[in-house]
């Protein structure tokens, strides 16, 4: 007889949640985080604002490309999500410190 | 995710390739015929195919100029925008075109061009309304049938996971240069899998740069969020900081008359020297806040920067040199989209550009048949014992047949479709479009119902008559063939045609790969089973499908 506890860790353990995990945080996390890096990079960046939005924004993609590899490479699942999670934090965080 | 980096690249390489393949096989396939969009384009103006081709020529530039305005005050007087369009070598004609003041509730006004001929006084008015070429192009980012928008972030979606597809299948090439020269034939998915492998690799810069150089294109839709955070969204202030010279001006509503266009080419010549011009374009012409832009054909410069000459349309005021501001991030960002445009590439580097992109659409398709080909292998032994193949399998399957039979036979049916509707009924260059969508419609119709080889080969066969019948087509709706266009040096024309019959025939060839050289002889491969007939039986079944 298995308790909803058993259940629902079952659930956490399969490859199915494996993937879907590491899938939602490659594609959305990965976005936010590519996002704030690239609001960060335009305010940081020791350049004209037209120039470094513009650098920061053309190098936006490699950081969501990392991202996503990132994700399905890292051993623990839930360091897939909440790494990125917390880097785009710290991002935001420069940005309001910053700009 | 599984017990290495490099199984988890490979898992990943798959998923990422598969689940979009299709979307970015149409995307790829589009753009790759993008490079030759004017080119197409003339072809599907069989009006224009006679008396109309020329050179540009600096000596004859006053007096075009001069006749394009007393034609254009005389026939669009109130038109929004006046363009002169000088020839080039993609667009090799003269023609004077307008924009008419938009109707209500629209954003934009109809554009109507005349092509001024060779000889002869007579403007050509009449070219039957066709999307041509540029339909490809808006097709490999605007997608069709859907907003534009939508369409965009799909693409942009997709592409996003072809640039992981692309890192991840480099990551997991451990021997990326010894491979490079394997190719082991007759092998099944093995064989599948060196062709994908040579696709991608032999043009893996062009790949990794088309994809990156995608992404840039729009990168202004897909990450605003540099200008959101240092511009407070901004984006007027961020654009106006980029390009200065750029003004939007509107028209008073004051009648004043526009200077002669002549007098202003000596200045023009001041700055530019030699360049040719492009085309000039009148902003509110006989208005008081009219604008006169001459644009200069860039060439095989790389960029894609428009930047005019602009004088002001009533007193003949210089405002403008055309120069930009020249920093690295705006000259990087204007290569890197210039690099994805191509609009640079002369004759020859354009036709490696296309090259490569046809290697593109091989290393998808490559890809997708070697996943196929492998699901059917593993699930060979359940078919063989009556079990029905897996949805995923059919599905793999019936896409691959309509996508990779389909959109070369879609293509010759849009362009049948150019020659073939009446020049006179509604929403003509739509119906081309539709004709286009019809063809692959269809041939999804047909995969769903029957995937196996004799419906690859009536595809691939009815692909390949259609785009060889393409110079007869033109002979017979064109008042210039083959012949007649290689006389006149219209080389353009000549060259759509000839390719058509190329693309055909290599459709041909991949036929004649699929004829099963054992289904040649039935009775005695029926009679004798012996255990080394089974084995190549086998083999032969797992390339069969079912």
């Amino acid at each position: 007889m298995q308790t909803i506890k058993t259940k629902l860790l079952q659930r956490i353990d399969s490859n199915n949640f494996n993937v879907g995990l590491r899938a939602f945080s490659a594609i959305f996390v990965g976005y936010l985080l590519a996002a704030t890096a690239t609001g960060l990079l335009a305010l940081a960046l020791p350049l004209p604002p037209a120039e470094s939005t513009l650098t920061a924004t053309m190098l936006s993609f490699s950081v969501y490309a990392c991202a996503g590899i990132w994700a399905f490479s890292v051993s623990n699942q839930w360091r897939a999500l909440i790494d990125p999670l917390c880097l785009s934090g710290v991002f935001y965080l420069l940005i309001l410190a910053i700009g | 995710m599984k017990d290495s980096f490099f199984r988890s690249m490979t898992w990943l390489h798959t998923w990422v390739g598969l689940l979009v393949c299709w979307v970015l096989l149409l995307v790829f396939f589009a753009g790759t015929l993008s490079y030759y969009r004017y080119e197409m384009t003339l072809w599907s103006k069989p009006e224009l195919h006679k008396n109309v081709f020329q050179q540009y020529d600096s000596t004859k530039v006053a007096s075009e100029l001069d006749k394009a305005q007393r034609y254009l005050a005389e026939h669009a007087a109130d038109a929004r925008d006046w363009r002169v369009y000088f020839p080039t070598d993609r667009k090799p004609y003269v023609s004077y075109a307008w924009q008419t003041q938009p109707e209500e509730g629209q954003r934009r006004g109809k554009f109507v061009e005349h092509i001024a001929p060779l000889t002869g006084d007579q403007l050509i008015t009449d070219v039957r309304e066709s999307k041509g070429g540029h339909f490809f192009y808006r097709l490999h980012f605007d997608l069709h049938y859907l907003p534009a928008k939508i369409s965009r972030w799909i693409v942009g979606f997709c592409t996003m996971f072809m640039l992981v597809a692309l890192i991840s299948g480099i990551v997991i090439h451990k021997r990326i240069f010894k491979d490079f020269f394997s190719f082991r034939r007759g092998k099944g998915s093995r064989s599948w899998l060196d062709a994908h492998n040579v696709s991608s690799v032999l043009a893996l810069p062009y790949h990794l740069m088309i994809t990156y150089t995608g992404l840039v294109t729009l990168m202004m839709m897909y990450m605003p969020w540099g200008v959101m955070t240092a511009f407070d969204g901004d984006a007027k202030s961020f654009r106006q900081q980029l390009s200065p010279s750029r003004v939007q001006v509107k028209p008073v509503g004051i009648d004043a008359q526009l200077v002669s266009l002549n007098t202003l080419l000596p200045q023009v010549k001041q700055i530019w020297t030699d360049e040719p011009i492009k085309q000039v374009v009148i902003n509110n012409p006989g208005d008081q806040n009219s604008k006169i832009n001459f644009y200069r054909d860039t060439q095989e410069a790389v960029t894609d920067r428009r930047t005019a000459i602009t004088f002001n349309g009533v007193t003949g005021e210089l405002t403008s040199r055309g120069i930009d501001p020249d920093s690295g991030a705006q000259n990087t960002y204007d290569v890197l989209i210039a690099l994805h445009t191509g609009r640079f590439a002369e004759h020859w580097l354009r036709a490696l550009f296309f090259i490569s992109g046809i290697l593109g659409c091989a290393m998808i398709t490559t890809g997708t048949l070697l996943w196929a080909v492998k699901i059917r292998q593993k699930q060979q032994k359940q078919i063989k014992q009556g079990a029905k193949a897996s949805f995923g399998l059919r599905l793999v399957e019936g896409l691959n047949l309509t996508f990779i039979t389909g959109l070369p036979l879609a293509t010759a049916a849009f362009f049948y479709a150019n020659r073939l509707l009446p020049t006179d009924i509604a929403n003509r260059a739509q119906w081309e479009v539709n004709c286009f969508f019809i063809a692959l419609a269809a041939m999804g119709v047909l995969a769903f119902f029957n995937r196996s080889k004799s419906a690859w080969r009536f595809a691939l066969a009815l692909g390949g008559a259609s785009l060889c019948a393409i110079p007869v087509l033109n002979a017979l709706t064109s008042n210039s063939n083959l012949i007649d266009n290689i006389n006149l040096q219209q080389w353009p024309l000549v060259g759509f045609d000839l390719m058509c019959v190329f693309m055909g025939a290599a459709l041909f060839f991949a036929r004649k790969k699929l004829i099963n050289k054992t289904a040649v002889r039935p009775k005695k491969a029926a009679a004798v089973r012996s255990p080394k007939e089974g084995f190549n039986h086998a083999s032969t079944a797992t390339k069969e499908g079912a």
